[in-house]
C-alpha cells in the first residue's frame, strides 16, 4: 500500500512531510530555486507514494456567482466557460457548488477559485509529472478550513477561521460548511501582541468586507471567529480578542488541537500548518485545483487498484459462495454418515430377521420372480377343452348342424372380414397391452344337413340360430362369420329351384369363436 | 481520462491480476458447487438405500409369508420336473404310456430346439429363464374326447409345463360300418416349458 506524502508549498519553499507512527515528520525542505527543484525531483525519483500538494500562497482568488439550473453536461460546459472567462490560466482552478437559491428559477450558487500566479507552481508540478508521481490533488489551505473548524468541535453556520501560520495570518470565511472567501496577511510572528492585535482588528475588517461584498446579508450579522494559533500566542490573544456584538471569538490552541487530532509529533514552529496537512491526509476534500493532466498517474493507480479490487471482490464472492456450499456439504456429510450408520444397523437387523426365514433353493428374488412369471404363464395358457365344451353345448339343440373342422389356437383375433349373410357381433378390440394374455380362438367349420337345396331360408335360419346360441354364451365372443349363402344386397345370390340335387351338400358355414384368457 | 499505449501497457499486469482473481473466484465457486452436487447425489442415494432397507425391515413379516407361499409353489413345480433341465425322454415315455393307456391310434411328434420363451411379458436375460421347446404332433382319433383326455394326461404327467398353442381337428372322410377306424385327424402345436436359474442361492 503506498504511503501518503504531504507537500506543503509556500511562495518560497516546499516542505515534504509524512505521517509516521502518529507523528507528522518533515522529510525534506526544498527552496524555490534550481537546486531545490532538482533536489525535489531526486526526492521523487522512483517514488510509488501518493502526493497531496497543500498550497499556502497569497495569490489566490475567490468569487461567488450564480448559474442557471442546468443538466449535468450543460452545467460542466457553463462552469468551464465561466472559469475561462474569469481566469487567464485555468490550469489550477475549481468551481464549487454552494447550493441553490430558493427563488423560483432555482439558480445555483457557485464559488470559483484559482491561484492568480500559477507559474510559481509549474516547476514543482513538472517535477511530479516527470517522475510519474501519483498526485492526488492540489489543495489550498482555505479548502481545508471547514475540516479544521469541524475538527475543533465548533458547529457554527458562519465562521471565520483565523489561523496564524508561517506565511502569515490566513483568514478563511466558511458558511454552512463551505469556504466562501480567504486571504493571507503578512505578520511579524515574533511579536505576539502584534499578532493578537492583528487577529482582532483584521477579523473586524474582514467582517465589514464581507458585508460590502454581500457575502453577509447585513452589517449587524454576527459571525463566529475561530482563532487558531500556537500556544505561546494565547495569552496575548485572550487579551486582544474580545467578543463584540458581531464577532464572537473562539480561541483554539493549535498545539493542543494537534495532539487532540492524534499527532504525537509535529513541527513545533508550525502547529497550524501541521493541522492543515493532517486534515488533508485524514479526509481530503473532493474539491481541489489540479486538472486531469496533473492527476493522470494517480488515476492510473486508481484504475489499477480498481482492477485488483474487482478481482478481489469476485474472488471473495466466489470464496463466500464456496464457503456457503462447503457448509452445506458439511451438513450433508453429517446426514450421509447418519444414513450410512443407520443403514448398517438396519441391514444387520434385517439380516438377523431374514436368517429365520426358511431356506430356499434359489435366491429370494429368483424365487419370487419364478412364481410371478409362472402365474403370468398360467394366465396365457389354456386347454382346448373349455372352448370345445362351449361349442358342444351349443350344438346340443341343433342335430341338423354337423361340425366338419375346428381350428383351435391361442392368439389374437384377426380383424373380421366382410360378413357373408348375417352381420356378426362386433369384434373385440385388439389387445393394447404387451402382457395381454390374448384369446383362445376356434374357427368352427360346419354344415347344415338334411335340408332341401332350394330352401335357403331354412338353411340360413338354422345356421343363424346356431351362431346366436353361441353368442348367447357370455364367455364367448364371435369374431368372424361366413353364412351358407350370400343373402345381403351387396353380394350375388344364385339358386337352382326344382333341381334333382334336392339335398343341400354345399350348405357350409363357419364361425370364429373367442374366449378371453385369464377370465 | 484518456489512456495512451504506455498506460495500457502499465495496466497489463493489473488486468491480468484481475482476470486471474476472477478466474480463481469462479473456479472456487464451480468447484464447490460441483462438490455440493456430488454430495447431494450421494446423500440422496444413501437416503434412498436407508429408506429401502427400512421398508424391507418393516415388511419382513409379509416377506416371510410371501417367501413361504412362493417356496411352496416352487417346490411343487420342482417336484413336477418343471424346474431344471428339460427331460425329453421322460416326456416321450409319458406320451407312449398315455397312447397305450388310452388306446389311441398313431401319434406322430417332432420336438424343435429349445429357445427362450417369447410370450407377452417374458423377456430373455435375467437370472430366471423360461425355456420352451415347440412340439408338433399329429394324432388320429376316434372321438374328440380322446384329444382332450390326451392333452389333460400330458399336462398332468409330463415333466414340463404344457402350453397348447393350437389344435386343428378335422373330420376324416366318413367311414361306414362298424369298423374301428380313426374318425378325426388332429394337428396340434404344444410348448414344453421348463424353468432355469442362473445361479443357486
Amino acid at each position: 500500500m503506498p504511503t501518503k506524502r504531504l507537500l506543503y508549498l509556500t511562495a518560497n519553499r516546499l516542505t515534504a512531510h509524512r505521517l509516521s507512527r502518529g507523528g507528522l515528520v518533515v522529510d525534506a525542505t526544498f527552496e524555490r530555486n534550481d537546486r531545490g527543484i532538482a533536489a525535489f525531483s531526486a526526492y521523487l525519483a522512483r517514488s510509488r507514494n501518493l502526493y497531496y500538494l497543500v498550497v499556502d500562497v497569497v495569490e489566490e482568488d475567490y468569487h461567488q456567482d450564480t448559474v442557471p439550473y442546468l443538466g449535468r453536461g450543460d452545467r460542466r460546459q457553463v462552469l468551464a466557460r465561466k472559469l475561462a472567462q474569469r481566469y487567464r490560466d485555468t490550469s489550477l482552478t475549481l468551481s464549487m457548488s454552494l447550493g441553490y437559491e430558493k427563488s423560483e428559477r432555482r439558480n445555483e450558487k457557485v464559488l470559483y477559485a484559482s491561484f492568480s500566479n500559477t507559474q510559481q507552481f509549474q516547476p514543482w508540478l513538472s517535477a511530479l509529472e516527470q517522475n510519474e508521481c501519483r498526485l492526488v490533488g492540489v489543495y489550498s489551505t482555505a479548502l481545508l478550513a471547514p475540516a479544521l473548524i469541524k475538527g475543533a468541535g465548533l458547529k457554527l453556520p458562519r465562521c471565520l477561521l483565523v489561523s496564524v501560520q508561517q506565511t502569515g495570518m490566513r483568514q478563511s470565511y466558511v458558511e454552512d460548511g463551505k469556504i466562501r472567501f480567504s486571504r493571507v496577511g503578512r505578520l511579524n510572528l515574533e511579536d505576539a501582541a502584534g499578532v493578537a492585535a492583528a487577529c482582532a482588528s483584521e477579523s473586524a475588517r474582514l467582517q465589514q468586507y464581507l458585508v460590502t461584498m454581500r457575502v453577509l446579508p447585513t452589517a449587524a450579522t454576527p459571525i463566529d471567529v475561530m482563532v487558531l494559533a500556537a500556544g505561546h500566542y494565547h495569552a496575548a490573544l485572550t487579551e486582544a480578542c474580545r467578543s463584540t456584538e458581531v464577532l464572537h471569538f473562539h480561541l483554539v490552541n493549535a498545539d493542543s488541537q494537534c495532539r487532540a487530532a492524534g499527532l504525537k509529533r509535529f513541527p513545533p514552529d508550525a502547529p497550524c500548518d501541521a493541522l492543515f496537512l493532517h486534515a488533508v491526509a485524514a479526509a481530503a476534500p473532493a474539491e481541489q485545483f489540479a486538472q486531469e493532466q496533473h492527476r493522470h498517474h494517480y488515476r492510473l493507480w486508481q484504475v489499477s487498484r480498481g482492477l485488483y479490487a474487482t478481482g478481489m471482490a469476485v474472488l471473495a464472492t466466489g470464496l463466500l459462495f464456496a464457503g456457503a456450499q462447503l457448509f452445506d456439504v458439511y451438513s450433508l456429510r453429517g446426514q450421509i454418515q447418519s444414513d450410512q450408520s443407520r443403514f448398517r444397523a438396519l441391514s444387520a437387523n434385517y439380516a438377523s430377521v431374514t436368517s429365520t426365514f426358511p431356506p430356499t433353493p434359489t435366491s429370494t428374488a429368483n424365487l419370487k420372480t419364478t412364481i410371478k412369471q409362472y402365474h403370468v404363464l398360467q394366465v396365457q395358457t389354456t386347454s382346448p377343452a373349455y372352448l370345445f365344451a362351449d361349442i358342444s353345448k351349443a350344438l346340443t339343440g341343433f342335430p341338423q348342424v354337423e361340425i366338419e373342422r375346428i381350428q383351435w389356437r391361442v392368439g389374437k383375433p384377426q380383424a373380421p372380414t366382410s360378413p357373408k349373410g348375417a352381420a356378426p357381433k362386433a369384434a373385440p378390440a385388439a389387445p393394447a397391452a404387451a402382457a395381454d394374455p390374448g384369446y383362445a380362438l376356434a374357427l368352427v367349420s360346419a354344415r347344415v344337413v338334411g335340408a332341401r337345396r332350394d330352401d335357403l331360408r331354412a338353411i340360413t335360419d338354422t345356421a343363424g340360430q346356431f351362431i346366436a346360441t353361441l353368442k348367447n354364451n357370455p364367455q364367448l365372443e364371435i369374431t368372424d362369420v361366413h353364412m351358407p349363402f350370400a343373402i345381403t344386397s351387396e353380394d350375388t345370390l344364385a339358386g337352382d329351384i326344382g333341381s334333382e340335387r334336392a339335398i343341400a351338400e354345399d350348405a357350409a358355414f363357419s364361425v370364429t369363436v373367442g374366449r378371453k384368457l385369464g377370465r | 481520462m484518456k489512456l495512451g499505449r504506455k498506460d495500457l501497457k502499465r495496466l497489463r499486469l493489473p488486468s491480468a491480476g484481475c482476470l486471474a482473481l476472477i478466474l480463481a473466484g469462479a473456479a472456487c465457486y464451480f468447484a464447490a458447487d460441483g462438490y455440493l452436487q456430488e454430495t447431494k447425489k450421494l446423500a440422496a442415494a444413501t437416503s434412498a438405500q436407508r429408506a429401502e432397507v427400512q421398508a424391507r425391515l418393516a415388511s419382513a413379516n409379509e416377506e416371510e409369508r410371501e417367501i413361504k407361499a412362493s417356496l411352496q409353489q416352487y417346490q411343487a413345480l420342482a417336484a413336477r420336473g418343471i424346474v431344471g433341465e428339460e427331460k425329453r425322454l421322460d416326456w416321450v415315455d409319458t406320451v407312449t404310456a398315455i397312447k397305450n393307456e388310452r388306446r389311441l391310434f398313431n401319434v406322430n411328434y417332432s420336438i424343435e430346439a429349445q429357445k427362450d420363451l417369447d410370450y407377452p411379458g417374458f423377456s430373455p436375460g435375467g437370472d430366471v429363464k423360461f425355456m420352451a421347446s415347440r412340439v408338433k404332433m399329429k394324432l388320429q382319433l376316434l372321438h374328440e374326447e380322446d384329444l382332450l383326455n390326451f392333452i389333460d394326461d400330458l399336462a398332468r404327467r409330463g415333466k414340463s409345463y404344457l402350453s397348447v398353442r393350437s389344435c386343428d381337428v378335422l373330420r376324416e372322410s366318413r367311414v361306414g360300418g362298424t369298423t374301428l377306424a380313426p374318425r378325426l385327424q388332429a394337428d396340434c402345436v404344444f410348448d414344453l416349458i421348463t424353468i432355469r436359474h442362473g445361479k443357486p442361492a
